[in-house]
């Protein structure tokens, strides 16, 4: 498929609009109208497909992130607290 | 201190500002997980708790930092939080679920830490409005006239052969990322940290954050545009 403009599919939504519906698009909240025409233009125009699937990259390499802990001293003190709670 | 967890509410019904509560009531049921983990927590499992801060300390703290001046701060508030998370585990009745419960004590916390420090918060008028209007993506990498105009000027080049693993090993895109979440404002650091780094769905991090979810997905919108500019940039 060709992805010059001229050869856009006619999905009635610009760049700009397409790129703005990315976040309901991906969590598959548009009303279906809606989505249709996301897809339509997703279908035939490589710069918002790179632009959509750059927004989920980041989102999955952001899941990844390496978890952060409390501080040694912090955890005890949790773990102290919890254990009180508990006792008797 | 933590009386907050006993008057945190849980149940969404509460909140006119969510659009649909009917659907949002469902979306903060407890898991199978949760249940568990509630009934291993209850009976004092220090596992279990530990498992449980494992789970969500770093998104409160990161959260925390968008409300009060600095991370020892933000330790601070996220402490206080867990403090008050054990002691409201036995009032906790699972109208909303664990992660919503826990997020709302640490909002409800670093808002009011954040205020004592005299700073302005996410919450004034201003900083919210001026959120919901500005444009996510620079307006003139879009052509601005002619037969194509709001079609891109200048696209996004595509990362060929990128994967999150390859993303994370490359310190430039890496630090790129949390120097752009960590200058995001509050309100939109919240809902990238909960959608995007905890996983959240959608209707519960309107649970959370009391927001709509046209809100929600306006704000989700300019946070991940400012992470991507950033990576994009420090990628070339």
């Amino acid at each position: 498929m060709k992805d010059h403009p001229s050869q856009w599919i006619p999905s009635g939504l610009t760049c700009r609009e397409t790129a703005g519906l990315a976040g309901e698009y991906l969590d598959d909240r548009l009303p279906l109208l809606a989505g249709i025409r996301v897809g339509l233009h997703l279908a035939s125009c490589a710069h918002c497909r790179a632009y959509f699937s750059q927004i989920v990259l980041i989102g999955e390499a952001a899941r990844l992130f390496p978890k952060t802990v409390p501080s040694p001293v912090n955890r005890l003190r949790l773990r102290r607290h919890f254990a009180a709670q508990h006792s008797g | 201190m933590n009386s907050v967890a006993a008057t945190y509410p849980e149940s969404l019904e509460q909140h006119p500002s969510c659009e649909t509560p009917s659907s949002s009531a469902k979306a903060t049921a407890l898991t199978n997980e949760e249940r568990r983990l509630i009934g291993r927590l209850r009976t004092g499992d220090e596992g279990a708790f530990d498992e449980l801060v494992n789970r969500h300390h770093g998104a409160l703290v990161r959260m925390a930092m968008g409300h009060v001046a600095d991370r020892e701060v933000a330790e601070e508030v996220a402490q206080d939080t867990w403090m008050a998370v054990i002691e409201g585990l036995h009032r906790f009745e699972g109208r909303s679920s664990l992660r919503t419960w826990i997020f709302g004590i640490l909002i409800h916390k670093a808002k009011d830490r954040g205020v004592r420090e005299k700073r302005h918060t996410t919450f004034s008028a201003f900083e919210s409005c001026e959120d919901e209007h500005d444009e996510a993506i620079d307006p003139s990498r879009f052509r601005q006239s002619g037969e194509w105009a709001g079609h891109w000027a200048f696209p996004p080049q595509p990362w060929d052969e990128q994967t999150p693993e390859k993303l994370l090993a490359s310190r430039e895109a890496v630090e790129a990322m949390h120097k752009a979440i960590d200058a995001l404002p509050a309100t939109l650091k919240d809902v990238l940290i909960l959608r995007d780094i905890e996983g959240v769905e959608a209707k519960e991090v309107c649970a959370i954050l009391r927001i709509t979810e046209t809100n929600l997905y306006v704000r989700l919108h300019r946070a991940r545009e400012r992470v991507r500019t950033a990576v994009e940039a420090a990628l070339g």
